[in-house]
């Protein structure tokens, strides 16, 4: 029997395999909070999606459970017996996991069907039994009459044989179970706390259901019946709006067991409070930086000084939007005579897209002036920025813009995510320290190079953005000290 | 945050599989055509060979029903196994490799004709020709039911019809020729002269066919492990038919007309003549099969897959049934009437035959039991193209064992009961047939789409 650990981690699809800013989150979390061991589970698609690691694993991670989502291999055993009116609370469950109806119990379900301790049928039968069946027949005439019936049926399948593969998952006893997303892993959260009785710590980065909303609007293996002519749509498919509301339902369910419900900014505060969280259970840690380290990078003298450079952190890909990077760069060229772009981050991992970026920075005739550098070390990097550049479509809480205040450089950014908050203040105390750079539309490379123009033009205005944003990072977003909220959260959770 | 990336896999997609079971089904069922002809042409031998003496009529007649009887039985064995093999081979267009599993079938068929015949060519009392065309004529006609499946698989029917029309009329004139000439074992002679040719008008039609290489493939065994129920099937079914009679001619009232060969006339002949009654509703079952069940069975399928909505899908699902419903009828109608002009003319019949009077009370529980097998015959064929081989295997076990169980308690009970047996055996397995149908019917979309494995 393996020792219970202080913490479970539930992660769905991020880290250790995975880089990316929530990875690089968890990661710091569990290395700084060295007196608390931990449990991870991670669920991953599939066994093929076995990949290497992408972090080392820090030494107080006690145990390592991964789930695939979609291998369908349920557990065969019961230990109890179906209690009577299991099956009515199944077919409540498949029509929406958060019902509110009054004769539906998720708890009732959990113990009947999925709970090793409790339930009085295999999961593994579940799907194959004839009152299933009827249940599927009854949902498909209340919510895909006259749609093929066929698709209805694998949706059906494809939609709940993971959240039995979820409920049925045998997990790690913990003190805490810590989610670090609603959907699948905040699923198997609530089934750690009906089991073992210990709370939910939630921390969404993204907003979930948002996430999965864009994911799924551009799915093509959902079936729509009208999918081959091109029309415009005012609304998604009946298969769709049941993928979406699945996932909506998940979150609910989620927050309603969740003990605290934490964020990373106002924003998103406002989509959980849509989603139905309640407003006593959530709180706001936002992310922060190695204060210290940043503030010891030295600005490099340049040997032009009438020399623009402007930085982009990050990955060539599309939500990133670097072609209006690109044309933004086109704005500044008119004005500016001398300056230099670095585009740093992969390439790789939308090929054509970076290709098509390539090109158009050939067409505008900017081969001299923006450079893709490929990854690189970011440390080596900041010095030689004058200000740094954010063109994505969507973001949560970005770390470049709190290495760059923290630096003293200056941003421009799109209206996305925390952005708006980490430039101009959060709080009225946060807001008196000033601007740290400016706000610009999405897609909006006009504005984007104007703002930039703005900064540049005036030394003036460049310090005293430096300056703000120097104060801000130390004040508001020491990673030290967010730490500590997280270690008083477990703290408090593993005593409760 | 990355995430997980859903998948959707179907399976479903394989539309013509359902051609494959209907192959299974069909070669199956369409073999049975030829043993009526050859039943017919030993009647007729009977008939007409006047010549021969009453003894060595009896010693030839019981030597052809062994040779049927034990030749049926050991190629049934694997022969559903076999056709869903070469169905299978023709679905993803393997065609070269039937040539290879035919020889291999028929190097199995060979040696294992030869083991069962081994008792009789060891311990048999018989003149050496006599012995030894007996044990040609024994592997020929295995051989002929073997190649009826491959032929019936590749559709050659118009073949068959011609080899067996003119192969059993050259068994029925050298026979009667070289009978009169040499006596029986000239009137064995010709017999088996007959069937041989018919075997390889037959084999020549295969060989020039396939022009594939024919070294002897045995991959077909390998369905022992995928569809092991088959063998059951075929086994249970085949021995199921002839249990009854063999048990009599082992019980006491089994006459020895030769050593090792027993046979009970009256139950005997009775049951041959019954069987002939059902050529027509069999000849109608097979028309109404082809024409109208597989175009409603494959409207079910096709409405699935060309994403119909659910009420659609029901329409076609009662249309099945209400087809498998009229053959049912249909078969009852035609069958009907046949017997019951046989039961009218049941006395008249039997003396015809040479029945005693008192076995004209067999001869009536005959036409009874072989009205009631057809039907089992037919509601196992549609159990098959639902491809549900476990109640299929469940009617033919019962089938068999109820078969052994209650001929042994007729006789028991005496000769007035002497008949039941077959009748209840064929009742009960129809009964037990008819209610996997009946319930499979009703739940056919749950069937289809639950056994849909969620992994492909």
């Amino acid at each position: 029997m393996k020792p219970k650990t202080d913490i479970c981690l539930l992660l769905e699809g991020t880290y250790p395999y995975v880089t990316g800013g929530v990875s690089s989150w968890v990661h710091q979390l569990i290395s700084s909070l060295q007196e608390f061991t931990f449990s991870l589970v991670i669920i991953l698609p599939n066994k093929e999606f076995q990949q290497e690691l992408k972090y080392p694993v820090p030494h107080n991670v006690q145990e390592i459970k991964r789930v695939y989502l979609h291998d369908y291999l349920l557990p065969k055993g019961t230990s109890g017996k179906l209690e009577k009116g299991s099956w009515a609370n199944l077919e409540e469950f498949h029509r929406n996991p958060a019902s509110k109806e009054e004769h539906y119990s998720f708890e009732a379900l959990y113990r009947n069907f999925f709970n090793p301790d409790s339930r009085g049928i295999a999961p593994a039968k579940i799907l194959d039994t004839k009152e299933s069946w009827e249940i599927l027949k009854k949902l498909y005439q209340e919510k895909a009459q006259d749609e093929s019936f066929i698709d209805y049926f694998w949706t059906f399948r494809f939609m709940h044989a993971p959240l039995f593969k979820i409920l049925s998952t045998d997990l790690p006893e913990a003190r805490v179970y810590h989610t670090v997303s609603t959907g699948y892993a905040g699923l198997l959260a609530v089934a750690g706390k009906l089991r073992y009785n210990r709370p939910i710590l939630l921390t969404e980065h993204g907003i979930y259901t948002r996430e999965r909303r864009i994911e799924i609007s551009r799915a093509e293996w959902i079936y729509e019946k009208d999918a081959d002519q091109i029309k415009i749509r005012h609304s998604q498919s009946r298969f769709k709006n049941l993928w979406n509301n699945m996932f909506i339902s998940l979150s609910q369910l989620c927050y309603e067991y969740a003990d605290s419900i934490v964020t990373l900014f106002g924003g998103n505060q406002e989509y959980q409070l849509q989603d139905g969280a309640s407003p006593r259970k959530m709180r706001l840690i936002p992310n922060g930086v190695d204060v210290e380290l940043y503030k010891s990078l030295v600005k490099e003298e340049k040997q032009d000084p009438d020399e623009l450079v402007l930085g982009f952190m990050g990955r060539v890909v599309s939500i990133k939007d670097v072609k209006t990077l690109v044309r933004a760069c086109k704005v500044i060229a008119n004005s500016v005579v001398k300056f230099k772009v670095y585009i740093m981050g992969p390439t790789d991992e939308e090929q054509t897209y970076y290709e098509e970026c390539v090109k158009l920075v050939e067409l505008l005739g900017l081969n001299n002036t923006v450079e893709f550098t490929g990854k690189v070390t970011v440390r080596e990097y900041y010095p030689k920025i004058d200000i740094l550049v954010l063109t994505s479509i969507s973001e949560a809480q970005p770390l470049v813009i709190l290495e760059a205040n923290c630096m003293g450089i200056p941003v421009v950014s799109t209206d996305v995510g925390a952005c708006r908050e980490l430039l101009y203040g959060r709080t009225p105390e946060d807001r008196a320290l000033g601007k740290s750079g400016l706000i610009a539309g999405i897609t909006n490379s006009d504005e984007i190079g104007q703002a930039i123009l703005r900064i540049w033009e005036s030394e003036g205005l460049r310090k005293r953005m430096g300056e703000a944003g120097k104060k801000r990072v130390a004040q508001f977003y020491d990673k030290t000290s967010l730490h500590n909220n997280y270690r008083e959260l477990y703290q408090h959770y593993k005593a409760a | 945050m990355a995430g997980i990336g859903f998948r959707l896999r179907k399976i479903f997609g394989k539309d013509t599989y359902v051609d494959t079971l209907r192959g299974t089904v069909m070669a199956a069922a369409i073999a049975g055509g030829p043993i009526f002809f050859s039943i017919i042409c030993l009647m007729l031998l009977g008939l007409f060979a006047t010549f021969m003496t009453g003894q060595e009529m009896d010693l030839f007649l019981v030597t052809l029903v062994y040779v049927f009887a034990f030749s049926l039985i050991s190629t049934g064995i694997i022969q559903l196994l076999i056709t869903r093999y070469l169905s299978d081979l023709m679905y993803v267009n393997e065609i070269g490799r039937i040539l290879p599993s035919f020889s291999a079938v028929l190097v199995l068929t060979i040696i294992f004709q030869f083991v069962i015949a081994l008792p009789f060519i060891l311990f048999w009392e018989m003149d050496f020709f006599y012995k030894l065309t007996t044990l040609i004529l024994f592997i020929t006609i295995g051989c002929i039911w073997q190649l009826l499946v491959f032929m019936s698989a590749v559709k050659s029917y118009r073949i068959v019809f011609i080899a067996f029309t003119v192969g059993l009329c050259i068994s029925f004139s050298l026979a009667m020729f070289l009978g009169d000439k040499f006596g029986l074992t000239g009137f064995l002679h010709g017999y088996t002269i007959g069937q041989m040719f018919l075997m390889f008008v037959m084999l020549a039609r295969m060989f020039t066919e396939f022009k594939s290489a024919i070294k002897p493939s045995f991959e077909f065994l390998k369905y022992l492990k995928k569809v092991p129920l088959l063998i059951l099937i075929g086994f249970c079914y085949n021995a199921g038919i002839w249990v009854d009679k063999i048990i009599f001619w082992f019980s006491p009232e089994g006459q020895e007309v030769h050593s090792l060969l027993y046979a009970f006339r009256d139950y005997d002949t009775a049951t041959f003549f019954s069987f002939l009654t059902t050529i027509p509703s069999y000849t109608y079952f097979l028309v109404k099969v082809e024409t109208d069940f597989y175009g409603h069975f494959r409207g079910f399928f096709h409405s699935i897959l060309s994403k119909q909505p659910y009420k659609q899908i029901k329409i076609q699902k009662k249309n099945i049934a209400i087809s498998v419903k009229e053959s049912l009828a249909g078969l009852i109608k035609i069958q009907g009437v046949v017997t019951l002009l046989c039961l009218l003319f049941s006395k008249e019949i039997a003396v015809f035959f040479g029945i005693p009077i008192l076995g004209t009370m067999i001869l009536e529980k005959a036409l009874i039991a072989v009205f009631l097998q057809m039907l089992l015959l037919t509601v196992m064929i549609f159990l098959l193209y639902f491809d549900i081989r476990m109640q299929v295997a469940i009617v033919t076990g019962v089938f068999f064992l109820a078969n052994i169980g209650l001929t042994l308690l007729t006789l028991k009970l005496g000769y007035i009961f002497y008949g039941y047996g077959y009748l209840f055996a064929c009742l009960i397995a129809l009964i037990v047939g008819y209610v996997f149908l009946n319930r499979h019917l009703h739940q056919l979309e749950y069937h289809t789409f639950v056994s849909q494995p969620l992994a492909g």
